[in-house]
């Protein structure tokens, strides 16, 4: 009954809340209450390729979270954020999908003049460039998630980030971690470094895995099973953001994995063998008023195993109108995926439709 | 239960949206403000408000700017703008403020978050200092600032509205106003003291906590007699030169006084 009325209370707070919100009934440690109400419609093969057409759906990315923090010295403040996953029930069943506190950025941090240094689940340094702007408008399927060889941790937790301040225009992120904590030898290192000269940002970072993932465990056919490390791989990344005159804003971003005995590929699964994958991103965006256009191209290269060339490039057009109105952000969204690293070399360019609305409060 | 959480989570949603001003008179910005009185300053806190957004720069997207005005007027005259400024995300950060052509790096209230879905927005939390004396010269045209990315920067670029401002001038006069109403009597300004009660006054808390018991002690059984004090400082001597200079009624008042203001 208890909880039921915790929710009840929660539920009914954020309902009428317009902004983050501070709750508590002492000011020691303030806590804030915040989250985002995204809902979309998404077709992912309006063209019926391959016969393959399984209809709309829709994709509810809401929810919450709770931030908190309170000075342990004048020059030493603490803070902490828990945040939910996906509270709507949709159909990829991911972990970000279950709904449950701490599945997206979850940690305690310290901050002060130096910068600050978090624990727990954040983004990789890496990976918090790829994520945005470069993956965005959906363009996740070839420069996130996409592609023959897997490179790098995303949201990951067992990590210690460190984020600087911002020096003449210059800052950088660093973080160390495990990949996979039950297993030895499974360990990342991550940085990024950005330099801002006027409107323009230019972008490098990389990230080291050691045994990825921390590689997998095979059942043999006379029910014993072999431990098989992940594997080593590297990836690059260098990128720039230049705001334009106008209301235009343009980015681009490449970046390669290399992948050393094993690598997990397309197919989400450790493969033999060393490996590596250029990818890039270009990104435009048009803003009047409160009207934006967004277009972007992504595409990975064809990937190489072993020294031979596969013939796996894949590539994504997207186009997106949206709108900034009091806060609320709609979007349509029409793509062209052609993802020959799933679908094979003659694959087709499925044609993706989203329309959507998003508030942060 | 439910209901006590239903009406307690209400009262929160009341009190955590940002107003519109526009439509808010001044009046109901003094009404709504909150004024405490210290030693030396009062302070008037306003409502939390939506600023109005002027930033010209198409690609900075505004989703949304909340501000909530402390203003300071007293010995200590610089006011506190605490500030959060939500935007869709482009790679730069914005940690300067210009208030009327001069820059000031804002101080960051707490961490900026970023949250990302099918876009991305981040949120900077600030405060910017700014001298009352520009609130007063804004209460009729309001106070027009930028956030920006370095301090010769303009990028966003907002508007505290005037009768924001004008509100919590009026709440303060307002308060003054019943202040002086009330106590004409017991407040005495500077110009009204005598120069004996004044020097008095001075003299007396230039002395020690002793000297000041013995000087109370003598003016309450022997100022009649005008005896004078066989030893002490030079500040026991100034202060009974000087109350014997004053009048009787002055002489009653300082006694009182004294004996309420010792150390």
């Amino acid at each position: 009954m208890f909880k039921k009325t915790l929710v009840a209370a929660a539920l009914t707070t954020l309902a009428f809340s317009a902004s983050a919100y501070e709750i508590g009934v002492n000011e020691e440690i303030p806590v804030t209450v915040y989250g985002v109400a995204a809902i979309s419609a998404v077709d992912y093969n309006i063209s019926d390729n391959r016969n393959a057409q399984t209809g709309y759906e829709l994709e509810n990315e809401s929810r919450v979270g709770f931030r908190a923090g309170k000075n342990m010295t004048d020059d030493l403040h603490v803070f902490l954020q828990i945040e939910s996953g996906y509270v709507g029930n949709f159909g990829n069943g991911g972990a970000g999908a279950s709904g449950s506190l701490g599945v997206r950025d979850t940690f305690i941090g310290l901050g002060g003049d130096w910068g600050k240094v978090r624990f727990g689940r954040v983004l990789t340094p890496m990976y918090e460039l790829i994520d945005w702007p470069f993956s965005n408008p959906g363009l996740g399927a070839v420069f996130d998630w996409g592609g023959t060889v897997k490179g790098y941790n995303d949201r990951h937790s067992d990590q210690v980030r460190y984020d600087s301040p911002t020096w003449s225009g210059f800052n950088f992120a660093a973080s160390v971690g495990r990949g996979d904590s039950s297993k030895e030898g499974s360990n990342f290192v991550g940085a990024n470094i950005k330099y801002t000269v006027s409107t323009v940002t230019l972008m490098a970072a990389f990230e080291s895995n050691k045994n990825f993932k921390g590689g997998e465990t095979i059942e043999n056919s006379d029910d014993t099973t072999t431990y098989k490390e992940g594997g080593d791989v590297n990836t690059y990344f260098v990128g720039f953001e230049a705001g334009l005159p106008g209301g235009f804003s343009i980015a681009g971003a490449f970046k390669q994995a290399d992948a050393k005995d094993r690598f997990i590929n397309g197919d989400w699964e450790f493969q033999d063998g060393d490996a590596s994958q250029g990818s890039y991103s270009l990104i435009a965006q048009y803003w009047n008023g409160p009207f934006g256009l967004r277009a972007g191209y992504a595409a990975t290269l064809d990937s190489e195993i072993n020294g031979e060339t596969q013939d796996d490039a894949d590539n994504i057009v997207s186009l997106q109108v949206m709108g900034n109105i009091n806060g609320f952000v709609p979007y349509a969204r029409v793509a062209g995926r052609t993802l020959t690293s799933v679908n094979g070399t003659n694959a087709d360019t499925d044609v993706v439709l989203r329309v959507g609305l998003e508030y942060g409060f | 239960m439910l209901k006590k959480i239903f009406f307690l989570s209400s009262v929160l949603f009341l009190s955590a949206c940002a107003t519109n001003p526009e439509g808010m008179s001044s009046e109901q910005f003094a009404n709504n403000a909150k004024l405490t009185t210290g030693y030396n300053v009062t302070e008037v806190i306003g409502e939390k408000i939506r600023l109005i957004n002027l930033t010209h720069r198409s690609r900075l997207q505004v989703l949304s700017s909340d501000a909530t005005l402390r203003l300071k007027i007293g010995d200590q005259e610089t006011s506190t703008l605490i500030f959060n400024l939500q935007f869709l995300e482009n790679q730069q950060r914005y940690a300067f403020a210009s208030i009327n052509n001069i820059s000031q790096k804002a101080v960051k209230r707490q961490e900026t978050v970023r949250q990302c879905d099918e876009q991305c927005s981040v949120t900077q939390y600030m405060i910017l200092n700014i001298k009352t004396d520009e609130l007063k010269l804004a209460r009729e045209s309001g106070l027009i600032f930028s956030i920006n990315n370095t301090a010769t920067s303009t990028d966003f670029t907002f508007k505290l509205p005037s009768n924001y401002i004008d509100g919590l001038f009026k709440r303060y006069e307002k308060e003054k106003s019943i202040s002086a109403n009330i106590t004409p009597v017991v407040i005495e300004t500077s110009a009204q003291k005598s120069k004996a009660i004044e020097m008095s006054q001075y003299w007396f808390n230039e002395l020690d906590s002793e000297e000041q018991i013995t000087f109370s002690t003598w003016s309450i059984t022997n100022s009649k007699q005008q005896s004078s004090i066989a030893d002490g400082s030079k500040a026991l001597q100034m202060v009974r030169y000087w109350y014997q200079k004053a009048t009787a009624e002055e002489q009653k008042k300082l006694r009182i006084w004294a004996v309420g203001n010792m150390k």
